[in-house]
């Protein structure tokens, strides 16, 4: 349910956000933000089911460790 | 009157000033009574040193008409094109890392203190659709909220301090001896750490209109930090001893908690707690502004608004995913090999990149004579 509404948000933000990048003329940037929202919706999807087990900084301290 | 989303260099230290409050009163009176025992109040007076140097190379490296206009442009001045990116890539990752770390901190820090046992997305989602509104806006809109909040966290903060006095025991923070200068040299290193942010902020170089002004705003924001940084110190170590200090998981929150005046003014950590929102509110938003600067160098795109909601869509799986519990956070905030890579990132290697710069522009200069 939580990923279901994630994704629904991001979908809802991104259509809205290519009709400002379109309308004020930024195409250049269109690109750029959909690599940037579709890495957002890549973790959300890999990591909100997981609730943080096991997490980013756990894992981090695991490489290093 | 300044236009085109451009703020000052007095706005800059302003945001700073204030995004490191959240940060230094959690971390700073545990970490320095850990590494400083009865001296660890002295710590922030070593660290300003640090920091004065710090900011002073900075401010000559924006200096000049050939100066670059931000961290971003230093990195391509010193290392090319391909050094740039992968130094911006290395910055990204860790200024989200922080990110989602002050995200989580914040939530964490109202349920541990106000609210246990309460969804962590009741506190995530109000905080990042705030985020999400003042991130599409101006930044300057934004430095004119910090400019405000620092008077009145200043305000509150002196009360706190003077209602803290008679509860202060002398034998807590004294005696200070010079055997314990490696001491105070360690219990700098925490206040290095959070003060380092510093350099994050000339990510926005190109919506700072005066550059070239930094170093007239040194002298004035060392002195506040230091002085904020002493007397959270001061009023903590000095009321509860160092040894209880570092056992506590929030000490600024804990000493609020034992002030009462007489006997009829108490739970003031309401107010504190209310400040706190507004600096974690600050520290995130700062955090964000710089994440979508380094993301749009990165990318190569005229403006930053359209990564206000991948920013924010990855805070909230962020916040959620950087830590299982809050004292996973904590021990990581913690960690000596965390903090050794936040000064190098934030502190040694900007200092680097600015003696590169400066050696390259000399170079140049006595190449064109």
């Amino acid at each position: 349910m939580e990923l279901t509404v994630f994704i629904a948000t991001a979908l809802a933000m991104c259509l809205k956000d290519i009709a400002d990048i379109k309308r004020s003329g930024q195409a250049r940037a269109t690109p750029a933000y959909i690599a940037a929202v579709s890495a957002a919706v890549a973790l959300g999807a890999a990591l909100i089911p997981g609730r943080g087990t096991p997490s980013v900084i756990g894992a981090i301290t695991a490489i290093f460790s | 009157m300044l236009n085109n989303d451009k703020i000052s260099a007095r706005q800059v230290f302003v945001v700073f000033v204030m995004s490191t409050f959240s940060p230094a009163t959690r971390l700073l009176p545990s970490l320095c009574a850990n590494y400083g025992g009865v001296a660890g109040w002295l710590g922030p007076a070593a660290a300003g040193a640090a920091l004065a140097a710090l900011m002073a190379a900075m401010a000559s490296m924006f200096k000049g008409s050939a100066a670059p206009r931000d961290l971003s442009d230093a990195f391509e001045a010193a290392f090319g094109r391909l050094g740039r990116r992968a130094a911006l890539s290395v910055y990204l990752l860790w200024t989200l890392l922080l990110y989602f770390i002050y995200i989580r901190y914040y939530a964490e820090r109202l349920m541990g203190t106000t609210f246990p046992n309460v969804d962590i997305r009741f506190f995530l989602i109000p905080m990042l659709v705030l985020v999400f509104i003042a991130a599409r806006g101006k930044i300057e809109a934004f430095a004119r909220f910090a400019e405000v909040t620092i008077l009145i966290f200043t305000a509150v903060f002196a009360v706190l301090f003077i209602c803290f006095i008679p509860s202060i025991k002398p034998s807590n923070l004294l005696p200070v001896t010079p055997y314990d200068a490696p001491r105070v040299a360690a219990s700098s290193l925490p206040a290095i750490h959070v003060w380092g942010f510093f350099t994050l902020f000339f990510f926005l170089g190109e919506h700072i209109s005066n550059r070239h002004e930094i170093g007239k705003y040194i002298k004035k924001s060392v002195i506040y930090l230091v002085a904020i940084a002493t007397a959270t110190l001061v009023s903590i170590i000095g009321s509860l001893n160092y040894k209880t200090v570092t056992r506590m998981p929030t000490p600024f929150f804990s000493a609020t908690k034992l002030i009462q005046v007489v006997r009829s003014f108490d739970r003031m950590e309401a107010i504190l707690l209310s400040l706190w929102v507004v600096s974690d509110f600050v520290t995130i938003l700062a955090f964000a502004f710089i994440a979508m600067n380094i993301a749009k160098k990165l990318f190569g795109t005229p403006d930053t608004r359209p990564f206000a909601s991948p920013t924010v869509l990855l805070g909230y799986v962020g916040g959620i995913a950087v830590a299982s519990n809050g004292l996973e956070l904590e021990s990581f905030s913690a960690n000596p090999a965390v903090i050794a890579v936040n000064i190098s990132l934030c502190t040694l290697f900007p200092l680097a990149v600015c003696l590169i710069v400066k050696l390259k522009t000399k170079k140049k200069s006595v190449v064109s004579r």
